[in-house]
């Protein structure tokens, strides 16, 4: 049974993606993605095997429905090093979605400060970047820009799986792939 | 649909005619906020398609509402019960005579950021050694005020605030909303425009319910069966883009337009038999059923007051789907199961959703191949009819019954109040007394996991 489905595994190939190292058709990419920031840079590059912090300050549970993917087998993103983590004390991104209230931008600043540095914040989704329609709205703040150094914003509502897998390897600068080594190691090597 | 406004009254009076209308047999199915802080129910005769609206104007004095257990204004209940006519009493969770104290007794703090992906919501834990004795939920850290941002908006604009209510039951929103302003400007679908919207709905509940499982089954760190569900949530997810354009049909009641595509319907019936399997294999895992089984029961006297709606309420004996007793989509032509179990437990919770799941894809699988195939505008297939500007749209959503309620002003393309009863608002009610009903600390993130209820929903 074990060899059965091994074989076949080798003639249909497996489920996993092989995007963004090959373009995949079933992935979906619409969003632009902006590096916004060099804060954090300073404290020394991040390297692979991150730990991702997701934090909730008001969107839809559509981001999270997207994030929860990522750990699947349709993208798996532990290909790349990354795993949710439990707790801030080990966390290397914060991911952050939603429009940003103002009793979550309190406690957004509370987990930016347990994680250790070097660290980098992911703006997830058109709410964290700006509001998108909920803008103006009594009690929102709407970007989380103006609480946080935000290092990549990943645009969409909600961004597909595919456009999350290339934020998040932008946030380390290990996306585009180059040939060799990555702008990463580069800037260590000198 | 009648509509009676009871204004200037003694709250005597009203108290009078209500009582009047419920020995008469009308069924109260919808108690919602209207402007002005006036009160709004709904009210049905058994057995007739016809409703009545009744406008009240002190919303503090209403007697408590109808057994079938439809609306949101659970705190307005909590107070009726002292004076009420009824046997019940509910004692809200933030109370002092809730709040339990004393030697050996610790409380967990947990939230509102989480391990792992979730919303944010606190929920204080209180146990005694390893047994969970009471729980308090806190919500209110994303409130968006869509409903507020809705008022005086024109009624695409105000689609797009409600279609990001909560995203996993996106089409359902979108849908209960244009139900109600259809209901109010007096328009009528044609049948083409229901067969389309059933599909999308079914094919939102497909996917929020593989999204449910694989939580469920991650909770009990089975993680072959957490993945294949995923697997299969994202397959269903990419024909929602390639048959609707989006993922989360944002947009696709607009639209009004499905991608024919002929590998749909094989590979949509495939995927109901993967999960099908999958299933199977968890129903025949001991160290699964062992930790689900009598695991968060909801006690009888919570389901009775609360009347939890959806797949939560049906798992406990409320056979309630609005599928079935109002009257939109095409679901009275087609017949469908609605799955029920008496047990309340996370084990019947589990059971529903994996029924349904098989209900959905029958449904997909006859729907599909009649949806009508050219672009329909939307405005081309209504029957304009007198319209009294105040309308109510109902519809089941992934986690229950969902009601909207629309007040347009004169012109009738303007939104002027709009009040929401959203599933999670109500079931979130009864996660409290199951928690602490013989549990223990370990059984917390599996209990958590069965219901599942959106907080965004809550919050809105």
């Amino acid at each position: 049974m074990f060899y059965w489905r091994w074989l076949s595994d080798l003639i249909q190939g497996p489920k996993t993606t092989r995007f963004p190292g090959h373009p995949d058709p079933d992935v979906i990419i619409r969003g632009e993605n902006h590096r916004v920031g060099e804060e954090g840079r300073d404290a020394g590059p991040i390297r692979r095997a991150m730990a991702v912090r997701h934090l909730d300050a008001g969107s839809c549970n559509g981001c999270e429905s997207e994030l929860q993917l990522l750990s699947g087998p349709d993208y798996d993103f532990s290909r790349f090093g990354f795993s949710f983590t439990p707790s801030p004390r080990h966390a290397d991104i914060m991911v952050v979605t939603g429009v940003v209230t103002e009793s979550m931008a309190e406690v957004m600043q509370h987990v930016f400060q347990a994680m250790p540095s070097p660290k980098r914040v992911v703006a997830l989704g058109q709410c964290a970047i700006d509001g998108h329609v909920f803008a103006g709205a009594p009690g929102v703040l709407g970007s989380v820009q103006n609480i946080l150094p935000v290092t990549v914003e990943i645009t969409g509502c909600p961004p597909t799986p595919g456009d999350i897998l290339r934020g998040l390897l932008e946030a380390v600068e290990a996306y585009p792939f180059e040939q060799g080594e990555s702008a990463n190691e580069r800037q260590v090597l000198g | 649909m009648t509509e009676e406004i009871w204004t200037n009254q003694d709250s005597d009076q009203w108290v009078a005619r209500i009582l009047q209308r419920r020995q008469e047999g009308v069924v109260l199915v919808l108690l919602t906020q209207g402007p002005d802080e006036t009160l709004w129910g709904l009210g049905r005769q058994p057995g007739s398609s016809e409703y009545e609206w009744w406008g009240i104007a002190h919303p503090r004095q209403v007697p408590r509402p109808a057994a079938m257990g439809i609306g949101e204004w659970i705190h307005m209940q909590e107070e009726l019960s002292a004076h009420g006519d009824t046997s019940l009493t509910w004692v809200p969770s933030l109370r002092t005579e809730r709040v339990v104290r004393g030697k050996g007794i610790f409380t967990y703090p947990l939230g509102p950021v989480h391990a792992d992906v979730s919303e944010s919501l606190r929920y204080d834990l209180s146990v005694m050694g390893d047994e969970i004795v009471h729980l308090t939920l806190r919500h209110g850290w994303k409130p968006r005020h869509i409903a507020r941002l809705c008022r005086g908006k024109p009624v695409m604009k105000a689609l797009e605030l409600v279609e990001r209510m909560t995203a996993t039951s996106s089409f359902a929103h979108q849908w209960a909303f244009m139900m109600a302003v259809e209901n109010a400007q007096g328009r009528v679908m044609d049948k083409g425009v229901r067969i389309y919207r059933s599909v999308a709905l079914e094919m939102e509940r497909l996917a929020s319910h593989l999204g449910d499982l694989a939580i469920l089954a991650s909770s009990t760190g089975l993680v072959v069966a957490q993945m294949d569900y995923l697997h299969l949530k994202e397959e269903i997810l990419r024909w929602n883009n390639r048959l609707f354009g989006d993922r989360y049909l944002r947009g696709a009641l607009g639209n009004n337009r499905i991608q024919v595509d002929t590998r749909a319907a094989p590979e949509i019936i495939q995927v109901g038999e993967e999960a099908q399997r999958i299933t199977n294999g968890l129903l025949k895992t001991p160290s699964f059923l062992d930790r689900l089984v009598g695991a968060g029961r909801i006690p009888k006297s919570t389901v009775e007051f609360v009347a939890p709606v959806g797949p939560v309420g049906r798992a406990c004996g409320c056979k309630t789907d609005v599928r079935a007793v109002w009257d939109y989509g095409i679901y009275d032509d087609i017949s469908f199961s609605i799955p029920t179990s008496e047990s309340g437990d996370a084990y019947a919770r589990f059971l529903v959703k994996a029924r349904e799941i098989s209900a959905s894809i029958n449904i997909v699988r006859r729907l599909l191949p009649v949806v009508p195939r050219d672009a329909h505008p939307l405005t081309h297939h209504s029957r304009k009819a007198e319209g009294t500007g105040v309308g109510v749209g109902m519809v089941e959503a992934a986690r229950g019954m969902l009601a909207y309620a629309v007040w347009l002003d004169s012109s009738g393309e303007h939104v002027r109040h709009l009040a929401v009863a959203t599933p999670s608002a109500r079931n979130w009610h009864v996660v409290p007394p199951a928690m602490a009903n013989g549990n223990i600390l370990q059984d917390f993130p599996i209990i958590d996991a069965s219901f599942l209820l959106s907080v965004s929903g809550w919050d809105q």
